[in-house]
């Protein structure tokens, strides 16, 4: 059968999954993977064939579909609870360099429209250049109770598949290409959240959110206290709440670690984790520079331009979060900026780059370290 | 027993073989004894006198809740510690090697389990009384009263010990304020003469406001401080509302952003290292949380504001 035939078979078998789901209301879980969305050069037959590669094996043991849609989309449905699809997500996102906006997750029939539309626009029926689905209505806040029982759930989850890591390299004008410095870790917890709380949208109450993370946070330690782990630690970087500093996990975590290893870690701290626990985020400080690991404030937004201070906080380094934004600063941001950015250029770093004029940016002000879409990517084409 | 150092008496408590070694060679000097109370990071705490258990051949001992214990260490190892505890603003306390074994034998009282958990939060939240506090400083004829605060205190809906559960106890709180205020249900205890100052939940996009009540003005909204990146929004929110802002929650570790703070009050804990800090504004600041006399001495001499609980 040709491609051009299996594409169009495949759309109306997810359209009509969408339609059926519909009318009887019976669940699946759906993985959308907006390959249309990836740049031209990531998207040639031999990429889509090691993505296809990737997939098969994962979704082979599984009760999981895959579907190919004229545009290039691929679908992946599956009957609840789907966990798989979970791993599915995190491997393409790392094959894609953590692009979210080319993963998304749907769930019938409550998004059947959406999905409706989807292929309708994969088959060129709508006038209208396709755009991603209306976001799934957000959930009701979950209750104290309800997040303390996640965090059982939370003990037997499998952490790895929500880490994401990124390169963070040199670039210098000039050179032929990034040169890796070591790799920065985060975890993805609105995945996370939404595994373990479907439904509930955390963003209404802040602060379980946070106890949720901190319980996140310290599983990760404790997975990083392994002696396999410890053993083979290599330069990376963390961001954390500083109530997650002060815990048992980063105690055993920081006897374990060699002590010629702590510099090699740093730790970061966003301005909101700061804010939100300063007295926290002063007692992790004076500890973390007790045991000589290296700190960072870290994801600074261009919102946040204004509370930054000279000094830092006290942290060593900074990590800016790279956005539009930034090329439209006046000329009080850019001397305000100037005045704030360490004099050792090396502490920052230009997080964020998904294209060259972020290079350009940070070379402007002297930065020449940088993570994002576009180190990986040619980190990869050079690799 | 195995392991254990046979009682001298009937009455006589029972310590471990590890504790009574640790104790004699306290009371014979050649090692010495340190406790410590309190502190904010119990696990930070455990993990340094471990260390210097480990290293001075004394015991970390937890015999006493909310204390440990490091008993037997030698001095260097003492002394060691006693610089990483400094570091962290830290003091411990040393104990004469008299009387030592007396005080390890005295009676622990239990401490109280929480008796208002996580469950049920929400519904607590919805039906507890909200306190009113005074703002006031102290003049030449006594304290003036500056303002009151409408108060998100969560201490009457949760006692446990999460920090995280206490403050999203706090904003439950801060919610049903904002919608009692949105009925124009003000607190009975209101002096319509002084300025009102409103706690907000922590949310990055203002929810609807309501008008401030009569009489009084300037009153305020307090946005706790993680709030700070999104002032700008708030403060157009606020000033449509006709409302001014106030701030919770700055500590000495952020002193210098009070300076970018818009609006008026700012409501800071006290802390061990208030009395050292350099603040840009000090007439904004209104300090929480005294712990004693010797606090509220300082803070009083120094023409500051002070937030005192009013009677339910």
């Amino acid at each position: 059968m040709n491609a051009s035939l299996t594409w169009q078979r495949d759309a109306l078998a997810v359209a009509t999954l969408a339609r059926e789901s519909a009318a009887s209301g019976m669940e699946r879980r759906v993985l959308l993977l907006r390959l249309s969305a990836l740049p031209d050069e990531l998207r040639r037959e031999h990429h889509l064939r090691l993505l296809r590669e990737a997939l098969h094996p994962l979704l082979r043991p599984t009760r999981a579909r895959l579907y190919e849609l004229p545009s290039g989309d691929m679908v992946a449905a599956a009957p609840p609870p789907g966990e798989h699809l979970d791993l599915v997500a995190a491997t393409m996102r790392r094959l894609l360099s953590d692009d979210t906006a080319v993963t998304e997750e749907l769930r019938l029939p409550e998004q059947a429209a959406a999905l409706l539309d989807l292929v309708a626009g994969a088959l060129g029926l709508s006038a209208a250049p396709m755009e991603l689905p209306p976001p799934a209505i957000r959930g009701r806040p979950p209750t104290a109770a309800e997040v303390l029982g996640a965090e059982a759930a939370l003990a037997r989850a499998d952490l790895e598949v929500h880490l994401r890591s990124q390169t963070v390299c040199t670039v210098a004008q000039g050179a032929d290409g990034p040169e890796p410095l070591w790799q920065d870790h985060s975890l993805a917890l609105g995945a996370l959240a939404e595994a373990l709380l479907p439904g509930c949208d955390l963003s209404a109450t802040p602060w379980l959110h946070r106890r949720l993370r901190s319980r996140a946070e310290r599983r990760l330690l404790a997975l990083w206290s392994r002696p396999e782990e410890v053993r083979g630690f290599n330069a990376r970087g963390l961001s954390l709440l500083p109530a997650s500093v002060l815990e048992e996990e980063f105690q055993r975590f920081d006897r374990l670690l060699p002590a010629r290893a702590r510099a090699q870690l740093t730790i970061g701290f966003a301005l909101a984790d700061i804010l939100a626990d300063p007295a926290g985020f002063g007692l992790a400080l004076r500890l973390l520079a007790l045991r000589g690991y290296a700190t960072a404030l870290d994801g600074l937004g261009v919102a946040e331009l204004p509370l930054l201070l000279p000094g830092l906080f006290g942290l060593d380094g900074l990590r800016l979060r790279f956005s539009r934004g930034w090329l439209e600063l006046d000329a009080a941001a850019k001397a305000h900026l100037e005045r704030c950015l360490p004099a050792e250029r090396g502490r920052v770093v230009l997080a964020g780059v998904e294209a060259p004029a972020a290079i350009g940016w940070g070379w402007e002000r002297g930065i020449t370290r940088f993570q994002g879409r576009l180190m990986e990517q040619r980190l990869s084409a050079g690799g | 027993m195995p392991g254990r150092t046979p009682p001298p008496s009937d009455h006589a408590p029972t310590r471990s073989a590890a504790l009574a070694n640790a104790l004699a060679r306290c009371e014979a000097g050649q090692g010495q004894a340190l406790r410590l109370r309190g502190t904010p990071a119990p696990a930070v705490a455990a993990a340094l006198l471990q260390d210097a258990a480990e290293l001075g051949d004394g015991l970390l001992w937890r015999g006493r809740p909310g204390e440990l214990w490091l008993l037997g260490a030698a001095p260097a190892a003492m002394d060691r510690l006693d610089s990483k505890l400094s570091a962290l603003g830290w003091a411990g306390e040393a104990l004469p090697a008299q009387g030592l074994a007396a005080l390890i034998d005295a009676p622990v009282a239990t401490p109280a389990a929480p008796s208002m958990p996580a469950a049920g939060l929400e519904q607590r939240a919805a039906q507890a009384p909200a306190p009113l506090a005074a703002l006031w400083r102290m003049g030449a004829n006594g304290p003036d009263v500056l303002a009151q605060r409408w108060l998100a205190d969560p201490a009457g809906i949760f006692d446990g010990p999460e920090p995280e559960l206490r403050a999203h106890a706090a904003a439950l709180l801060a919610n049903r304020l904002l919608a009692q205020a949105a009925r124009g249900a003000w607190p009975a205890a209101r002096k319509p003469h002084l300025p009102l100052l409103l706690d907000m939940p922590p949310l990055a996009e203002p929810p609807a406001l309501p008008r401030p009540p009569d009489g009084g003005a300037p009153h305020a909204l307090v946005l706790p401080l993680e709030l700070a990146p999104v002032a700008g929004v708030w403060a157009q929110a606020a000033a449509a509302a006709g409302w001014g802002l106030a701030w919770q929650g700055l500590a000495p570790e952020l002193a210098p952003l009070l300076e970018r703070l818009p609006g008026g009050w700012v409501f800071t804990p006290w802390s061990a290292a208030w009395p050292g800090t350099a603040w840009s504004a000090p007439e904004r600041l209104v300090v929480t949380q005294l712990p004693g006399q010797a606090a509220l001495a300082h803070v009083v001499q120094s023409r500051l504001a002070v937030m005192s609980m009013l009677p339910t």
